[in-house]
């Protein structure tokens, strides 16, 4: 029990001694103050140093003014001010900025990638209907990148109304918060869900990185030609993530004994790029942003 | 608009000369130079504790200042300027220390410094006898780490706020008020071994 009162006063008194000058210099808050000012009652040895520190002080203050020697003027002819672009105040603002763009897109398609990869992981079981409708397309089972554009636009048209109904939804989950949420569900035709759901895994991914500001200008032009085909009131739906469309894809691989991991693959690869390049980015801009500084720390 | 005097310039005279001086007028920065270069020399002394090197880490702050006029961002010029005091004062201890030439030992054969203090009207014995003191004092603020030592002056030699010192030195308001508190124990400690009729 002394041993702990003994302790709370040396915690008492060490907190005392830190924060002797800042009393002098009237920088405690009131609450820090009482505290100093009750050790201090009752302390000799920090009254002690209170009145010395107090007097070291005066001292350094009573310093006399030393007047410059010489003047230190600067002849007419040095060059006019100039700093490097790079060290006004405006480049590091900008490069703060594209850092932390760089690190929205990273997040933006490090979700696309997850989604990508947990979507494919879950492919269900096929209902006749769409088997039927996967069958009608006779060069899907090759998956050659190619193919998988060509998907789309053939099956869209030759697959039944069914297809679209039963699609509708294993369509929907999963899709609100990333955008193009409108226009999903009931309001679309059985051709526009049955073309959404065989799109080729990279058609509707571009798009979804619209949600992040800045990002539509850096992304590369997207697939344009399903998009383009597909018609107007496919935009909405392309947008949505690529879950349905990895669905048909798998189970393709699946059905006709083609290498498994290639539809994955092929899902995962633009939002894959796209990571690894706004990470090189954010980590290339990030790194620049931190150097700018250290030589702004170190310059005026 | 409210105009506080600073040294003779006003904030709004400032800010024309500041815009003149950008603009290239070397006539407009010399006024600035003329207002503050005591302030700077004596900071700059004191950090430095040699006449020699704290007129030229002077010098190259002003002609650093007026080349990176176009980066100053606002705000107070008086800070501004200590801030690249300060570094300059960095550079000039690290060509000291490269051509071997720190030692405390110089600071009292500087013959420089007593003549360069300034006269308060003192009987000679007070003039001795606070040449004396400014002389250990000097000496206990050259004994402190450099960090510590630039808040010291800032503080208690030019009298900057915690505020002021944080801005110049770019380190937090905390910080700088354990620094100051360190530096100022430990100059009292030095000051507390000195015999001395100063001794605190």
């Amino acid at each position: 029990m002394l041993r702990l009162i003994g302790r709370v006063r040396d915690a008492g008194h060490g907190y005392c001694q830190e924060n002797l000058s800042a009393l002098l210099d009237g920088q405690l808050s009131p609450r820090e103050e009482e505290r100093v000012r009750r050790h201090l009652a009752e302390c000799e040895e920090c009254q002690r140093d209170l009145r010395a520190l107090e007097r070291t002080v005066a001292l350094v203050r009573a310093l006399p003014q030393v007047r410059a020697p010489r003047s230190f003027q600067i002849a007419p002819t040095v060059p006019a001010p100039s700093v490097p672009f790079w060290m006004r105040p405006w480049a590091y603002t900008a490069l703060r900025t594209a850092t932390g763009v760089a690190a929205a897109l990273l997040v933006v398609t490090l979700t696309g990638n997850a989604l990508t990869m947990r979507q494919a992981g879950r492919a269900p079981a096929f209902t006749e209907a769409e088997s039927a409708a996967l069958m009608a397309a006779p060069e899907a089972p090759t998956v050659s990148a190619d193919a998988a554009l060509a998907l789309p636009r053939e099956t869209g048209q030759e697959t039944p109304s069914t297809r679209g109904e039963k699609l509708a939804p294993a369509a929907t989950p999963g899709v609100p918060g990333l955008g193009g949420g409108e226009g999903v569900g009931p309001t679309l035709s059985a051709e526009e869900e049955a073309r959404r759901a065989l799109a080729p895994p990279g058609a509707g991914e571009l798009p979804l990185e619209t949600p992040a500001p800045g990002v539509a200008a850096l992304a590369a032009p997207a697939p344009t030609d399903t998009t383009a085909t597909a018609g107007d009131r496919e935009a909405p739906v392309a947008a949505t993530p690529a879950q349905p469309q990895e669905e048909p894809g798998q189970a393709l691989v699946e059905r006709y004994g083609q290498e498994r991991p290639l539809a994955p693959a092929l899902a995962a690869y633009p939002w894959r790029a796209w990571a690894v390049a706004s990470g090189v980015l954010a980590a290339v801009f990030l790194a620049l942003t931190l150097r700018l500084r250290a030589i702004r720390s170190r310059w005026p | 608009m409210v105009c506080v005097l600073v040294e003779g310039l006003t904030l709004m005279d400032e800010q024309t000369l500041l815009a003149s001086a950008r603009a290239g007028d070397p006539h407009a920065f010399n006024t600035l130079v003329r207002t503050y270069q005591d302030m700077a020399y004596n900071v700059a002394y004191r950090v430095l504790g040699e006449a020699e090197a704290a007129a030229d880490a002077t010098q190259d702050a002003f002609l650093s200042a007026y080349r990176a006029l176009p980066a100053f961002r606002g705000g107070s010029f008086k800070v501004w300027l200590l801030r690249i005091v300060t570094n300059s004062c960095y550079d000039q201890l690290r060509l000291r220390k490269r051509r071997q030439q720190t030692s405390l030992d110089d600071l009292a054969e500087d013959a420089d410094y007593a003549s360069a203090l300034a006269d308060h009207g003192e009987s000679p014995e007070e003039a001795i006898l606070r040449g004396e003191l400014a002389r250990v004092l000097q000496a206990g603020i050259a004994s402190l780490p450099l960090d510590q030592r630039i808040v010291l002056v800032l503080s208690d030699v030019q009298g900057l706020s915690y505020e002021e010192i944080a801005e110049t030195t770019g380190i937090a308001l905390g910080t700088v008020k354990s620094r100051l508190s360190r530096a100022r124990a430990r100059l009292r400690d030095f000051l507390g071994h000195v015999r001395e009729p100063w001794a605190v």
